[in-house]
């Protein structure tokens, strides 16, 4: 009975010892950073001295390309009553922390299969301040990426809320492509930057196309498979998610530089139908102080590849739908014939602000360009200084260096927000 | 003798069974955590004497009416969450390095170093400063760009300092072993991630400011810091290096002394004693 129980033992044993050795030929990694091809997946992975999270790059799936890279820049986080706070957490290399059920290693790189479904996960563990986060990746072997986030911890004995964000530079079977909506009156064409609740499609149907090949990427909300069991995931679950469609821009690819009060910045109304396509998802986790600093909450977004078009895809061909018009009056001057309207202010627009920030060391020129497409002088504006300008929707501005140097041009939404100048 | 083998075979392939058994769901035996603390009955919130307001509280963020989420207090150690539930045949996954990893890494360190010799840095950043971090430019349309004529595009490295002599983020630009670029950023404007160096001088700094002030129960918490910002302007960066410190009995456990410490002047700009008051039916005050 003895040698039996010694043989219990030393099976126990060999299998805790052999757990996290266990090495499939195809993945590679140094820590934080590497390759992985698994399951028609390949991509890289890293945390990076920008500050933006454990990213993937290249990311394809069956030799499709989905993404050039996705990021989490930023988890911002409010304080009731600004007891403490606010917080804009930001996962780097000195943030990271060994994670207790994977050997204390800083990445988790695991395969599993659950209800069915092979995945394959990749996360970290950070610790900024008291908050304990685990940001990871699911993956699918039937073509699906779940991003998510994990958080507990109390920087002070108070309610707050959590706003993580993606960042997801798309690349869906090339560089150009559209993003959908589907509304009440069928699918929609987003073609210029905007700012937009998850809400304003229905059952949260939005979808990222190549227009060329048909291939196609729906973003739907984080899925129950990962979120904390005991609670499902109704419609209102992401009523307060918001997205952001945005034209690449190789200056906007920056480490979060806009701390824990901005908005994601850049939207200057360029088009996006046919670009190269960014996209940012903002969630929201709630945390009662009550409920006490253990309290894991968490949420997430999910990329599914549809495939593409005649391909057994089940979406609806997206059927373009008119813009349709703004039915607000407006106060501005009415608007004149104009040589280039892409150029110049139209009318139409409701009033609002543009804070205007230059992050640059130089002295900036602010223009407005009135209907006539005339540049009009407004403000010489000081480095790292800001101001609100009052200007109207589809009002043009421009800023200018010194040098007479075209800096920014900028169409005003219909909405306030900020416009950085680098 | 036959009998003694199967017997002994018949263990074997138990053990085994157990132990693949093990491996293949929750693999590591699972510890009860410890009981949460009783929340403080006293419901006063004691102010320490402070040296200047850290901001005025304006613009509270709105309450949720709908979790947009899911919760879940963690009953094990080693359990979910944030491990999914119910996963079975774990697969743990690892390798060497690969070459390209070990490439970059070496990219990165030559010239985070480079800067410190440069002139133009040691200029921009005076003689009290931190290094904080170093990372590859990503320009993808300059990338296609070069592989569509065949070339490679040069890699260009950012480097990041935060300058206590001038109070500025100051970012540099490294390419080829050469600095392009220094740029130096007002603190209020942006600051980078404080480091962990800065971290635990900043908990240094509270935790002897709250002895001095005899709440001598600090010594026996830990202490965790975070990057300040104020519930104003356009980004919320101070206009010095602001980190928050809170110490707790455990990370599980609630803040007892909280405190922003200002790293520029090394001095504590605000404390106080963070006292959890709950009383059955009545939320935080």
């Amino acid at each position: 009975m003895r040698r039996q129980s010694l043989l219990l033992i030393t099976c126990l044993l060999l299998g805790l010892l052999l757990q996290p050795t266990a090495t499939p030929v195809q993945a590679q990694s140094s820590g934080t950073a590497g390759t992985v091809a698994w399951n028609g997946w390949s991509f890289s992975y890293e945390v990076s001295g920008n500050y933006d999270g454990l990213s993937l790059r290249n990311v394809a799936y069956n030799n499709t390309s989905l993404l050039y890279k996705v990021t989490f820049p930023v988890m911002r986080v409010f304080y009731t009553d600004n007891l403490c706070g606010p917080y804009a957490d930001r996962i780097g290399p000195d943030t990271l922390a060994p994670i207790s059920w994977a050997n204390d290693a800083l990445l988790v790189q695991r395969e599993f299969t659950l209800n069915g479904r092979q995945w394959l996960e990749l996360g970290i563990r950070a610790l900024i301040g008291n908050y304990d986060i685990y940001q990871s990746y699911y993956l699918s072997q039937d073509g699906m990426l779940d991003a998510h986030i994990f958080s507990r911890g109390l920087q002070c004995n108070a309610d707050h809320e959590h706003y993580p964000y993606w960042r997801f530079d798309f690349e869906v079977g090339g560089v150009n492509n559209q993003l959908w909506r589907e509304t009440a009156s069928g699918w929609q064409l987003l073609s210029t930057e905007f700012d937009a609740a998850a809400t304003t499609a229905v059952n949260h149907r939005w979808q990222v196309r190549n227009p060329q090949s048909g291939a196609t990427i729906a973003v739907l909300p984080g899925f129950t498979t990962f979120t904390v069991p005991g609670d499902n995931v109704p419609v209102s679950d992401y009523s307060n998610h918001q997205l952001f469609g945005r034209l690449y821009r190789a200056s906007e690819d920056t480490t979060w530089f806009y701390g824990a009060l901005a908005e994601v910045p850049f939207n200057n109304s360029e088009n996006i139908d046919s670009q190269d396509l960014v996209l940012f998802y903002k969630a929201y986790l709630a945390h009662s102080a009550a409920e006490g600093s253990d309290l894991w909450h968490s949420t997430g977004v999910r990329l599914a590849f549809l495939g593409t078009a005649g391909g057994g895809n089940p979406t609806p061909t997206p059927t373009p739908v008119p813009p349709t018009p703004t039915p607000i009056p407006t106060v501005a001057p009415t608007p004149t014939p104009t040589p280039s309207a892409s150029a110049c202010s139209t009318g139409g627009g409701r009033s609002t602000y543009l804070n205007f920030v230059n992050t640059t060391s130089r002295t900036v020129y602010v223009y407005w360009v009135d209907y006539n497409c005339n540049e009009r002088f407004y403000k010489a504006l000081s480095p790292w200084r800001s101001y609100w300008q009052q200007t109207y929707g589809n009002h043009v501005w421009r800023i200018y260096d010194g040098s007479s140097r075209l800096l920014r041009q900028v169409t005003a939404p219909n909405y306030s927000t900020t416009v950085f100048i680098r | 003798m036959f009998h003694k083998r199967s017997q002994r075979f018949f263990w074997l392939l138990v053990g085994c069974g157990v132990g693949l058994t093990l491996l293949l769901s929750k693999g590591w035996p699972a510890s009860i955590r410890a009981q949460d603390t009783t929340p403080d009955a006293d419901a006063r919130k004691m102010f320490l004497p402070y040296i200047a307001s850290g901001g005025t509280a304006s613009a509270p963020a709105s309450t949720a009416e709908d979790d947009g989420h899911t919760h879940h207090h963690q009953p094990l150690h080693n359990a979910w969450p944030p491990q999914p539930e119910g996963i079975a045949q774990v697969v743990w996954l690892a390798g060497a390095p690969s070459a390209e990893v070990i490439a970059a890494e070496n990219t990165l360190s030559a010239a985070a170093q480079q800067t410190v010799n440069a002139a133009a840095v040691q200029a921009a950043v005076g003689e009290r400063f931190v290094q904080s971090a170093s990372a590859f430019v990503d320009d993808k349309q300059a990338l296609y760009a070069a592989q569509a004529q065949g070339t490679v595009a040069p890699a260009t490295v950012r480097v990041t300092y935060f300058s206590y002599s001038r109070n500025a983020t100051v970012e540099v630009l490294v390419q080829d072993g050469a600095v392009t670029d220094v740029k130096s950023i007002p603190a209020a404007v942006y600051q980078p991630e404080p480091t962990n160096g800065e971290k635990q001088q900043a908990i240094d700094l509270a935790r002897a400011y709250f002895a001095d002030q005899g709440f001598d129960r600090v010594q026996q918490l830990q202490g965790y810091a975070i990057q300040a910002y104020q519930p104003e302007g356009v980004t919320g960066f101070y206009e010095n290096r602001v980190l928050y410190v809170t110490f707790h009995a455990g990370l599980e456990e609630r803040p007892e002394f909280v405190a922003w410490v200002d790293l520029t002047h090394e001095t504590i700009n605000k404390a106080l004693q963070d006292h959890y008051q709950v009383t059955p039916g009545e939320e935080a005050q």
